[in-house]
């Protein structure tokens, strides 16, 4: 990197607000690369992929001439069909992503895992964009910062979030990042409706800590985020063991959506590494060994 | 009344009905919950709680809170245990309390006892009032009320230094009988039984309190050298010893204890007296005298000017005298005489009379210049006292006319006894006629006057001489003016004219002229002389100085008894300086006697215990119960209990004292040159200054004979400067300033000689158009805090610049950055040979921002650690620089001595004459 192009990055470091974000999802992206998306048949490609005996119709150019001299045939080199695939990302912008237990919050860290996938799919030439309608999938860095800011505004007022199937192309792939608390009827929608679209994907069930201990003693009022659902509780401490037990029936009846759909569900909690959960996320979509 | 208690305000405990409604009220709100946010509300909701039971307070903690207010209830209702129930309720009471200092050790009680009995009163709707004897001048009528305003009077009332004045009694108005609770004072007064057996006429009269012991000082008076202290006590139990303390004024002004004496007094009433035997120097210090643990005003006897020693000007009309010829000087034999006896005071006559000095002395003086001045200086009651000398002798003053500041007109000429050119033989003195000052001493033989200058005969002449020789002509003449004195002597202060100064009759003959400078005659004084307080005796004997105060007349101070219109203490007047103490000189103290019918407190009655406090605090205990117990339902104790043991481990932290230099370290640092540095918490910088100064005293050790050891770094918070006799200080930005100890400790040392070499490092940066430095602005910091002197940049001909090589220049690491020495005095430029002649100091500090240390520093191998320059020019710099280092360590070591060496051409040139 030259002097000139690193003041600019520093002065546009500098001038964007989301800019922690970015640096943030690049550091986590550092390490991992997406694999290739090979089609399993051949097309257009630099991989190789057969030999097949040249038939009447080919051009005489497509002839592997050190193959065809082993034997009398003539043979056809092909490459594998590679394209360009198109990665669609929903963070959930809820308000219920903003609590945090005195670490990063479940927004944050959803944003930063979701960036740094964005990085790696964009770095592997493929197309990144959210779910929905707002910002069609593109390549290159203009697309990420967009992206950025996109997931760094979260919207107070939503309580819990659903992702939007319109705008979810056939064949790509997908990524949901949510605390999944909310109503799961719009998440088995955006899942039917990917299903029957081809489209494979990862959920990620972003929790904080005290989401999954649940540390609350004492009479308790509880109040949603938004602060329009309430529930008191006289002895909290003796809720616990019955909160935990839901989340778990929660967990696996998610995991349960996912696999109907031929997707994969994982949960982050956000005082982990969140490079664990990005190997993850390589293995699964950029196909990494 | 219910069984030993009795309530002040009883029908407050009506309020304890309301109690049950409370019980009631908290029982229907429960404990407020905490508000949580939490997103997994959505898995909450349709969960059941276990228990609904902490919905509603729970009934222990009711109890609890209910108890305390309760408890809060019964408390503002004022119980009393054992109220006293008094059968004479229907005769309205009257509580005196004297007031005076003999009341103030025990004042507390005594109010409380008065507290305690008008609260009893009021209980008892009997009317009540009250009265302080000493309470100043309260004129207005005292009326018995069935209120508490008596009760508030007694609550606020405080002792006096001075004694009762028992006709405020007249100012009671009342109706019938009364009874009086009389809180005695136990030092008897004059009126005190007087005024009982009026109040007998009108009532009962109980007694209380009458047999504190109370020992006070009555008399200090000077002896010859010792001080006698009386004292006086009564009532003691059996025989004690008490300590008395002289205080006065340490070396360094705070309070101190001079001397301290056991006085021993015998049970009852009984007179001691203590002999405190100190040297003048001290005496002459003393402010006050104290018996210890006695906190009363009569235990503390302020001095007036009598212990104290007198201030004396010296002139001289000879010319400065050479150093080196102190004994030819004539103020060094007065002066001699003075040490220690009195405070001294040289310097021009103007300034001297500013100092205003009992006495001054005048040595050879022809033409008194300030005249005026010193005139009436005299006339206020100076003691102008004066020695001849050829000035005066040779003077062409008019003979005829009297010199107002000449005891006789002087003949011209004065004459020479025993010389080689004279025809008499020295003479000696006669012995002091009676009613001269001197008279009393005692007369060496071996006196003898050589010259002498003689007065002009005349009719007062006789009069005048105090000290004749043997034919008669006078030795010293005295004539007063005013209220002060001229006197004579007619041979010189030094031994040129006699060998009178070198003997021990001088000091006795100065002592004596001086020491009666100060008016003791009260009588003669006019009687309109008014003195100010100026310092005031409280009753509880502390001192405590007053602001500006009316002027009272001399003959009230000294004759009206103490009130509030006079208040014991010191007393400063145009002439006089007077002590009022409690105790007159020839008062003792007496324990106070009542006349018959006088009835005194049972011993066996109970006091009345007022509760309140204990319910009120019970009280409170009971809502810290609470709020724990809040918490801990909320589940909010265990962050409490969280955070405490770190606020308690905060509160634990000692401070750890780091070990002094031990003595053996000392023995080390002293036998051997050690050059220090501080350390400044960089350890970087640190490492430098080690690696600098050590190359520095390799250079040192090569080239000269100054054999320093291995640098010492030094902690500024502990460790002792005084073995160090060049302290290298780089300055950086960060390093801490020094506390105020430490700041004590730098003074001292830059005071005694030490030398500081301040370093900040940024000769290369500073001044170059940026105003100050980071290290600029930190040395700033430090040295506003150090006593130095002006500064200056090194002026060419400084010392520094040829103490050991020829420098014009100071380099370090850097080049060219001004350094800065102390100022040379205001006009002593330079002298005629082009050098300083008067640098007698050495110069406690040296600025620069050379970066010393970095261009002398060499590593464990000698070879020097930082580059300077470029090529040649860069190691001269280097060697320059450690010429420098040699110049400041033999500047530190030698001080002005090279600057006395430039005068060696001088000297060659006269020696060769």
């Amino acid at each position: 990197m030259t002097a000139s192009q690193d003041t600019q990055t520093k002065g546009e470091t500098l001038a964007e607000g989301f800019s922690p974000l970015l640096l943030q999802a690049q550091r986590l992206a550092a390490t991992l690369s997406w694999g290739e998306h090979g089609r399993r048949r051949s097309g257009a490609g630099d991989a190789f992929w057969q030999f097949r005996n040249a038939r009447p119709g080919d051009a005489q150019s497509g002839i592997d001439w050190r193959r065809s001299a082993k034997s009398d045939e003539q043979f056809i080199r092909e490459t594998e069909w590679q394209v360009a695939q198109t990665l669609q990302i929903w963070v959930d912008p809820s308000a219920a992503m903003t609590f945090t237990s005195g670490g990063p919050s479940k927004a944050q860290m959803g944003a930063t895992l979701a960036l740094a996938s964005a990085i790696l799919a964009n770095r592997a030439g493929e197309r990144v964009g959210p779910t929905g309608m707002s910002i069609m999938p593109k390549t290159g860095a203009a697309q990420l910062q967009k992206l950025a800011q996109f997931w760094s505004t979260p919207d107070p007022d939503l309580d819990f979030g659903t992702p939007d199937p319109s705008g979810l192309r056939a064949g790509s792939q997908a990524m949901l990042l949510s605390d999944f608390m909310g109503n799961l009827a719009g998440v088995e929608t955006f899942l039917q409706s990917a299903a029957r679209q081809s489209c494979q994907g990862v959920a990620i069930m972003v929790l904080d800590p005290q989401e999954v201990e649940f540390p609350f003693a004492g009479r308790t009022v509880f109040q949603s985020m938004t602060g329009t659902l309430e529930f008191e509780s006289n002895k909290a401490t003796s809720l616990q063991q019955k909160y935990q037990s839901a989340l778990r029936e929660r967990q696996s009846y998610l995991k349960a959506l996912c696999d109907n759909a031929g997707w994969h569900f994982h949960v982050y909690e956000t005082n982990t590494p969140a490079h664990d959960t990005m190997i993850w996320i390589c293995r699964i979509l950029g196909g990494m060994k | 009344m219910i069984g030993a208690i009795g309530f002040l305000a009883p029908w407050l405990l009506l309020a304890a009905f309301a109690l049950p409604v409370l019980w009631f009220l908290l029982r229907a709100i429960p404990p407020a919950p905490l508000i949580q946010r939490f997103p997994g509300i959505a898995l909450l909701i349709g969960l059941k709680d276990e228990d609904a039971e902490t919905a509603r307070t729970p009934w222990w903690l009711l109890l609890l809170r209910i108890s305390a207010v309760f408890l809060l209830i019964v408390g503002f209702a004022s119980p009393v245990l054992n109220p006293n129930v008094d059968d004479k309720a229907n005769i309205p009471l009257l509580v005196v309390m004297e007031g005076s200092w003999a009341e103030a050790p025990t004042w507390n009680v005594r109010r409380e006892r008065a507290v305690a009995a008008l609260q009893s009163g009021y209980r008892n709707r009997r009317k009540t009032a009250f009265i302080n004897l000493s309470s100043g001048v309260d004129e207005e009528q005292i009326a018995f009320a069935q209120t508490t305003s008596a009760l508030e009077a007694a609550r606020v009332s405080e002792p006096t230094p001075w004694q009762p004045n028992y006709e405020l009694l007249a100012n009671i108005r009342a109706e019938g009988s009364f009874e009086v609770l009389w809180l005695a004072s136990p030092v008897k007064y004059e009126d005190q039984s007087d005024a009982m057996v009026q109040l007998l006429a009108n009532g009962p009269v109980k007694a209380a309190f009458f047999d504190d012991p109370i020992v006070a000082l009555s008399d200090v008076r000077l002896d010859g050298s010792e001080i006698i202290v009386e004292a006086s006590g009564v009532n003691l139990t059996q025989p004690s010893s008490f300590a008395v303390l002289a205080l006065g004024d340490g070396p360094d002004g705070a309070e101190v204890v001079l001397d301290r004496q056991q006085l021993v007094l015998d049970a009852g009433a009984s007179q001691g007296e203590i002999v405190m035997n100190l040297p003048a120097e001290l005496r002459s210090r003393i402010s006050r005298f104290e018996i210890e643990s006695q906190p009363h005003a009569g235990a503390t006897h302020l001095t007036d000017g009598s212990l104290r020693r007198p201030e004396v000007g010296l002139y001289s009309g000879a010319a400065r005298v050479q150093e080196g010829a102190a004994l030819l000087t004539l103020l060094h034999y007065p002066r001699q005489a003075f040490e220690g006896r009195a405070d001294l005071v040289e310097g021009t006559l103007g300034d001297i009379l500013q100092a205003n000095p009992d006495a001054l002395i005048l040595a050879d003086v022809a033409e008194v210049p300030n005249f005026a001045a010193i005139y009436s200086w005299v006339e206020d009651g100076g003691r102008l006292i004066r020695f001849a000398g050829p000035r005066l002798a040779a003077a062409e003053v008019d003979r005829l006319e009297a010199d107002p500041l000449m005891p006789v007109s002087i003949r011209a000429g004065g004459r020479t006894l025993g010389g080689a050119m004279s025809w008499g033989q020295p003479k000696t003195l006669l012995p002091f006629k009676e009613g001269s000052p001197f008279f009393g001493l005692n007369l060496p033989d071996d006196i003898q006057v050589r010259a002498q200058v003689l007065a002009q005969p005349g009719p007062d002449l006789p009069n005048r001489v105090i000290a004749q020789l043997e034919d008669g002509t006078p030795l010293v003449t005295l004539r007063k003016v005013g209220l002060g004195s001229v006197a004579l002597f007619h041979v010189t202060a030094n031994t040129e004219w006699s060998n009178l100064p070198i003997s021990g009759l001088f000091v006795d003959m100065l002592i004596r002229l001086t020491s009666g400078s100060q008016i003791t005659d009260l009588a003669n004084l006019p009687d309109t002389a008014m003195a100010q307080l100026q310092v005031r005796i409280e009753a509880d004997g502390t001192i405590s100085s007053v602001e500006t105060q009316p002027g009272i007349p001399v003959q009230d101070i000294l004759q009206g008894s103490l009130s509030a219109k006079v208040p014991p203490g010191v007393y400063d007047g145009e002439e006089i300086t007077l002590a009022r103490n409690v105790l007159a000189a020839d008062q003792m103290l007496q324990p106070a006697s009542f006349p018959d019918g006088v009835r005194f407190e049972a011993d066996g009655t109970i006091p009345e215990t007022p509760l309140m406090h204990y319910f009120l605090v019970g009280a409170l205990a009971l809502f810290v119960l609470d709020a724990l117990a809040t918490l801990w339902m909320s589940g909010r104790l265990r962050k409490v209990v969280r955070v405490a043991p770190i606020l308690l481990m905060g509160l634990m932290l000692s401070n750890e004292v780091d070990a002094q230099t031990d003595d053996q370290s000392a023995i080390e640092l002293t036998s051997e040159i050690v050059f220090g540095y501080i350390l400044t918490g960089d350890a970087r910088v640190d490492e430098i200054s080690h690696a600098g100064i050590s190359g520095l005293s390799d250079v040192l050790f090569a080239r000269t004979s100054v054999e320093p050891v291995a640098p010492v770094g030094i902690d500024l918070a502990t460790a002792e400067l005084s073995f160090f006799p060049l302290i290298y200080w780089p300055i950086t930005s960060d390093q801490t300033l020094p506390s105020d100890d430490a700041v004590a400790r730098l003074n001292r040392y830059l005071k005694s000689g030490g030398m500081i070499l301040f370093d900040t490092k940024d000769g290369n940066v500073a001044g170059l158009g940026q105003g100050i430095t980071d290290e600029g602005r930190k040395l700033q910091e430090i040295a506003q805090r150090l006593e130095l002197p002006r500064l200056e940049p090194i002026p060419e001909d400084h010392v520094l610049t040829r103490s050991f090589y020829l420098l014009q220049d100071f380099p370090g690491r850097h080049y060219g950055s001004r350094v800065w020495v102390e100022a040379s005095p205001v006009g002593q430029q330079s002298s005629t040979t082009g050098f300083r002649n008067l640098n007698d100091g050495v110069s406690p500090v040296v600025i620069g921002g050379n970066d010393w240390a970095a261009a002398w520093a060499m590593d464990s191998l000698g070879r020097p650690m930082f580059p300077i320059g470029q090529g040649f020019q860069g190691e001269r710099q280097r060697e320059l620089a450690a010429r420098f280092g040699v110049n400041l360590v033999m500047y530190v070591l030698t001080g002005n001595y090279k600057s006395d060496q430039v005068h060696v051409s001088d000297i060659l040139e006269r020696m060769g004459q």
